[in-house]
């Protein structure tokens, strides 16, 4: 085996400990499928040995990535595998290499989305137009409500919780799979987005179609708050249209962190939509 | 919506592209299929075909400064992205700051991998990526899509329109899940390169072969 030359890198420069690895491989030319290991782990060891300064944090990482290459090659040590009744498939450097290869196919999907956002990131749309803007008049379509469906969707209500609350053991697996949500962080969420975008649909608060009831209120909530904060304005073109949300023209987008003030001030300690 | 209500208005074939146009420039923002087939009274189908055969006349057209793209069921007009330094003339922008490798790294497993939790994105990169993610949902790319039904009920993330819109992809479904992640031995992956590639010897993979394997010929294509 050739001795191959450690090459002078810090390790700053890498994303994690497979970032290194894989550029330790590609260095010197090895076959991924056929790792020396010792060679790698010394190799790896070398540079860990000269980073002093990182924190504990990605230190830990790349301790046991060292961690995982040592005991590859103490399995790969082991004098007679097959007396072990070990099978020749069962290479202990396999898992490494799945990760290897599943991290470098990261890395060539990570290099096409950014030549792909260099290409298509400025492309422009319109603003989106309003009849308003547009200077049309809409006409409003009658407001329909039908008493029988009413009547019916209450019934349906009330004969499931009837089910449900009938059933003490349901009831507690309801209570307990219950997450909390409070309002305050659903109206920094909704004004995050909002402040990203510049507007976004009432519909894609909730973007799933299982989202879960108290999602569902505190979002909800979270909007009317925000309404009431004269933050956002929210537009309806007609009844069971879609509902754009955007900042108010008037709120300055330098306000951000006066609204995350705003609104653990119009929160208090003892928000009464907390839970 | 009931169908007495279209009944009454329809476009013919032939009138139907002007209108779309039309109804796209009015719009700016996507606008949805279905939006478009109550507006203009035509089946959904005819709609897509008329649309997809839109876009490539628009791609095509040396005098047009605009496309049209699809964005999963939303179509939307926009101006050709290799305009880009018309625009930095007329403008002036600031130069943004470029984006890291690991922020693309992350989004590269959430994007083929959708949907994805923190875990899972780790298990691939190999080093914690909680604040990348966080940035990336600042960013408007990628939004918390509800909670995996597993203990600490971990929060799902998948990609946004917009990141469709600002990578040029009109559908998730152009990026088939990494398969990698679900080989047990690297028998079975060598197994399914050979498949894929129709050859014997797979050790001598590039990364090409490897992307090859998972995009159909055509997607790549910028």
């Amino acid at each position: 085996m050739p001795v191959h030359q450690v090459p002078e890198l810090k390790i700053r420069q890498f994303e994690g400990p497979l970032d290194l690895l894989f550029h330790l491989i590609e260095k010197n030319d090895i076959d991924i499928y056929d790792i020396p290991i010792a060679e790698i782990t010394d190799q790896y060891l070398v540079f860990l040995k000269d980073m002093d300064s990182l924190d504990m944090e990605v230190a830990s990482e790349f301790l046991v990535m060292a961690a995982t290459l040592i005991h590859i090659k103490t399995r790969m040590l082991l004098p007679d595998r097959k007396a072990l009744a070990l099978s020749d498939e069962e290479d202990p450097r396999e898992e490494l290499v799945i990760r290897l290869l599943q991290y470098r196919r990261c890395k060539m999907l990570a290099q096409d989305l950014r030549e792909r956002f260099k290409n298509y990131a400025d492309s422009f749309t319109r603003l989106p137009a309003t009849p308003a803007s547009l200077g049309i008049e809409t006409v409003a379509p009658p407001q329909e409500f039908d008493p029988e469906n009413f009547q019916q969707s209450i019934s349906a209500i009330c004969s499931r919780n009837e089910v449900r609350f009938a059933d003490l053991s349901s009831k507690i697996t309801h209570i307990l799979k219950r997450d909390k949500v409070s309002v305050r962080d659903k109206m920094k969420l909704v004004w995050q987005r909002i402040l990203s975008g510049g507007k976004i649909f009432f519909h894609e608060i909730f973007p799933s179609n299982d989202t879960s009831r108290i999602d569902k209120i505190t979002g909800f909530l979270a909007v009317l708050e925000l309404l009431r904060g004269n933050q956002i304005s929210a537009v309806q073109e007609s009844p069971f249209d879609v509902i754009l949300l955007s900042k108010r023209d008037d709120v300055d987008a330098s306000e951000t962190e006066l609204l995350n003030g705003e609104i653990s001030a119009g929160g208090k300690e003892k928000n009464p939509y907390g839970r | 919506m009931g169908d007495e209500e279209f009944n009454h208005f329809s476009l013919t074939v032939q009138e139907l592209p002007a209108a779309l146009e039309a109804v796209l420039f009015a719009a700016g923002d996507p606008v949805n299929i279905g939006r478009l087939q109550e507006i203009t009274g035509v089946d959904k189908e005819v709609l897509r075909s008329t649309l997809s055969r839109m876009i490539t006349e628009y791609e095509n057209n040396p005098w047009g400064g605009l496309v049209i793209r699809r964005l999963e069921d939303d179509y939307v007009m926009c101006t050709k992205p290799h305009l880009r330094n018309v625009f930095e003339q007329m403008f002036h922008p600031k130069s943004r700051p470029p984006m890291s490798q690991a922020t693309y790294e992350t989004l590269a497993v959430i994007a083929y991998n959708q949907p994805v939790t923190r875990a899972q994105v780790e298990a691939v990169r190999g080093v914690s990526s909680d604040s990348i993610i966080t940035r990336l949902l600042d960013r408007g790319w990628i939004r918390e899509c509800g909670t995996l039904d597993a203990p600490g009920r971990p929060s799902l993330f998948e990609t946004t329109q917009q990141f469709l819109m600002e990578f040029g992809i009109s559908s998730v479904s152009e990026m088939p899940a990494m398969d990698l992640m679900m080989y047990g031995t690297i028998r079975d992956l060598e197994e399914s390169l050979e498949t894929a590639a129709g050859s014997k010897d797979t050790r001598q993979l590039t990364m090409e072969h490897l992307a090859d394997v998972n995009f159909p010929p055509g997607d790549k294509v910028l």
